[in-house]
């Protein structure tokens, strides 16, 4: 469509705008044609009716020519260019009457019906103007067996008649189109009235842009608030995430600009000492490995998520943690509904469930075990939660290492010294910090440990 | 030991290369997937060791075809992303095992030899064959438990030999597993190499720790369960 594409009010203006002119152009086509056919049966009628009472005046003289009075029954007849005129004429063609209107407009002429005919025709007369002419084929019967034909033609003129249908348009016209002005100020009104939301959210957005407005409004119609809390939760979680990812970026310089300064002084000496060098490549490593891992959990996405089904990836885990363990003997036992599923990065899951599997391979003396369920939240019942416990037959964690294990993930942990072990519940930490979860450890029935991760479902 | 690295960074795959190699290591290096496929299929490959970013195709696809071209060396995977899904991918792609870079070397030496006896049969760090132990963690050697030095030469031979105890290892695949496809091929080496390891382990010669099946190479005899291989 060559419309400019440019406003939804400009497209649907135009829309409406053609759809109107369709309708009214059809419109007042029915009525002009109506008109026509309606004023041109009365002029017939009229017609009709002056060829009858011709007839009905004629009277045959002596000789038996037709004869008319001189007193016409329509004033008309009788005064010159008048518009209504009168012919009579016999079967050779020839003339036998005409009306004193009718003097010099050769209404007849060239003209001829049939007996018992009746014929309309419009046709130019002599003085240029247009007329519609009624012909009447009738046999005249006299005393005896003779008879004569005549024809009897009345026209009238439509001078009248076509002015009155100029007007009769130029009305219609005028008036369908200060309508369509009218309805199309409604349509406009209405569409500035409708999509007014659409334009507040436009401005606000491009406030957010520079900065003086933090997020949307809540008060927008039914259709919209889906948008427009959607898109909150979009500019609040990029928020985070750059916020995180900033937090990130600063506690890494942070931690590696100590052992980069070791580093250099240590190099500048002449001897530089070996293992304090190696030291401080260590403590780096330590950092990178801690700081970027955690920076690795993507958090949940903000608009569509699709639930990913647990069971596979656990599946999968597993399989790997054989691989990697090949000399340990441990049975795995799995405990995940059919389709247990949740709504989550993929990648997230898998760092997840493979540290916690991780961990427990690591420890177990032969047997780990992984539950997953869906479950009523402890503090408010009516919040369902995926719950994933992990447990070992292991050594367990003690009350003081457990809060240790814990809080490492927690922010506000700046220390950059961070040893190598426990990343992976650092990760975990992270992890549940964006999804809104929470981690126990316990002890499982075995001694061992056991980690509990709930979800918001 | 012909040990294979793909690795498009040069400056780590030559530094690993030449480390492998100081540890008896015959290393052959690749830039890419597609050099890499090919090194596998014209050497005796004994381990792979594959980084998963390389540049034309994804490690796990490399390992994938090695795979499915019937390839059952042991296959080790260098990662600089430590995630899960990554490891858990390379390792269903058929890897073995996998490090995080930045390693330490002596984690990946370890790492190798686990793979290297683990693709041998044996479960146990430490291979024994009567009054031989060889421990693959520490590289040490035991004769009825007194230490041998050995160079990183002798060890490989050693290992190579212990690996496949009762089984006859012919000199042309001595000679291929410890030495580059470019180095002369002087069968002398490997005779050189055997007897200066029997002096080491045996000066007296009377355990008959290694001996020479004529016209078809060497073996070190299996001395039966004796604990090592389980």
């Amino acid at each position: 469509m060559p419309v400019p594409a440019r406003s939804l009010s400009t497209r649907l203006l135009v829309t409406m705008m053609l759809l109107l002119l369709a309708a009214f152009a059809l419109t007042i086509f029915l009525l002009d044609t109506i008109f026509q056919r309606a004023s041109e049966n009365a002029i017939k009628d009229l017609l009709e009716v002056q060829v009858f009472a011709l007839i009905g005046l004629a009277e045959p003289d002596s000789q038996d020519r037709l004869t008319l009075p001189t007193q016409l029954p329509d004033a008309r007849l009788s005064s010159l260019g008048s518009g209504l005129y009168a012919e009579i004429v016999d079967e050779q063609g020839g003339r036998v009457w005409r009306s004193p209107s009718a003097i010099g407009m050769g209404l007849a002429d060239g003209l001829s019906v049939g007996s018992g005919q009746r014929v309309y025709q419009r046709r130019m007369l002599a003085d240029g103007t247009e007329a519609l002419v009624l012909g009447v084929g009738i046999t005249w019967e006299l005393v005896g067996d003779a008879s004569y034909g005549f024809q009897v033609y009345v026209g009238e003129n439509l001078a009248g008649y076509n002015r009155q249908l100029t007007r009769f348009r130029q009305q219609l016209t005028s008036w369908f189109g200060v309508v369509m002005l009218a309805l199309l100020l409604g349509i406009g009104l209405l569409l500035r009235w409708g999509l007014a939301p659409l334009r507040r959210m436009a401005n606000e957005i491009s406030s957010i842009e520079n900065g003086r407005v933090a997020e949307l409004s809540e008060d927008y119609p039914r259709e919209l608030a889906g948008v427009a809390s959607n898109m909150n939760r979009l500019i609040k979680s990029e928020r985070q995430r750059i916020m995180r990812f900033r937090t990130t970026m600063d506690d890494l310089a942070h931690s590696l600009k100590t052992p980069i300064a070791v580093l250099r002084t240590e190099l500048e000496r002449h001897d530089p000492d070996h293992d304090t060098l190696h030291d401080q490549v260590s403590r780096m490593q330590g950092v990178v490995d801690y700081r970027l891992r955690r920076a690795a959990a993507t958090g949940p996405r903000t608009l569509a998520r699709p639930p990913i089904a647990i069971a596979p990836i656990c599946r999968e885990i597993a399989s790997s943690l054989r691989k990697i363990y090949r000399e340990k003997d441990v049975q795995c036992d799995m405990h995940i509904p059919d389709g247990a599923s949740y709504a989550a990065e993929p990648g997230d899951l898998y760092e997840l469930i493979g540290n916690l599997l991780d961990n427990a391979w690591k420890w177990c003396a032969g047997h780990v075990e992984l539950t997953a369920k869906r479950s009523a939240s402890n503090e408010s019942p009516r919040q369902a939660e995926f719950v994933l416990t992990i447990s070992d037959d292991g050594p367990g964690v003690s009350d003081d290492q457990a809060a240790t294990i814990l809080h490492r993930g927690e922010r506000g942990d700046r220390r950059g010294d961070v040893p190598g072990q426990g990343i992976g519940l650092a990760v975990v930490a992270e992890i549940l910090e964006l999804y809104g979860g929470a981690i126990t450890v316990a002890r499982s029935a075995t001694g061992g440990a056991e980690f509990e991760l709930r979800l918001p479902a | 030991m012909r040990l294979l690295i793909v690795e498009d960074d040069a400056t780590l795959r030559q530094s690993l290369a030449e480390n492998l190699r100081e540890k008896g290591f015959t290393v052959d290096e690749a830039a890419d997937a597609n050099q890499g496929e090919y090194f596998a299929a014209e050497f005796a490959v004994t381990l792979a060791i594959i980084d998963l970013g390389l540049p034309d195709r994804a490690g796990t696809e490399l390992i994938e075809a090695l795979r499915k071209s019937g390839k059952a060396f042991p296959i080790l995977i260098l990662t600089a992303r430590d995630h899960w899904q990554d490891k858990v991918k390379g390792l269903n792609a058929g890897a073995d095992d996998y490090v995080v870079k930045p390693f330490n070397l002596d984690e990946l030496t370890a790492r190798i030899n686990a793979l290297l006896r683990r693709s041998a049969g044996h479960a146990q760090p430490i291979i024994q064959q009567g009054p031989l132990a060889l421990d693959t963690r520490s590289e040490e050697v035991l004769v009825e438990g007194r230490p041998i030095k050995l160079t990183a030469y002798e060890y490989r031979l050693l290992q190579m030999l212990m690996m496949r105890a009762g089984q006859i290892i012919t000199k042309a695949e001595l000679t291929d597993q410890l030495y580059d496809q470019d180095f002369e091929r002087d069968s002398n080496v490997v005779e050189v190499l055997i007897t200066r390891l029997r002096k080491k382990l045996d000066p007296e010669r009377a355990l008959g720790l290694i001996e020479t099946v004529r016209g078809r190479g060497y073996r070190v005899p299996d001395f039966g369960d004796q604990g090592g291989t389980a």
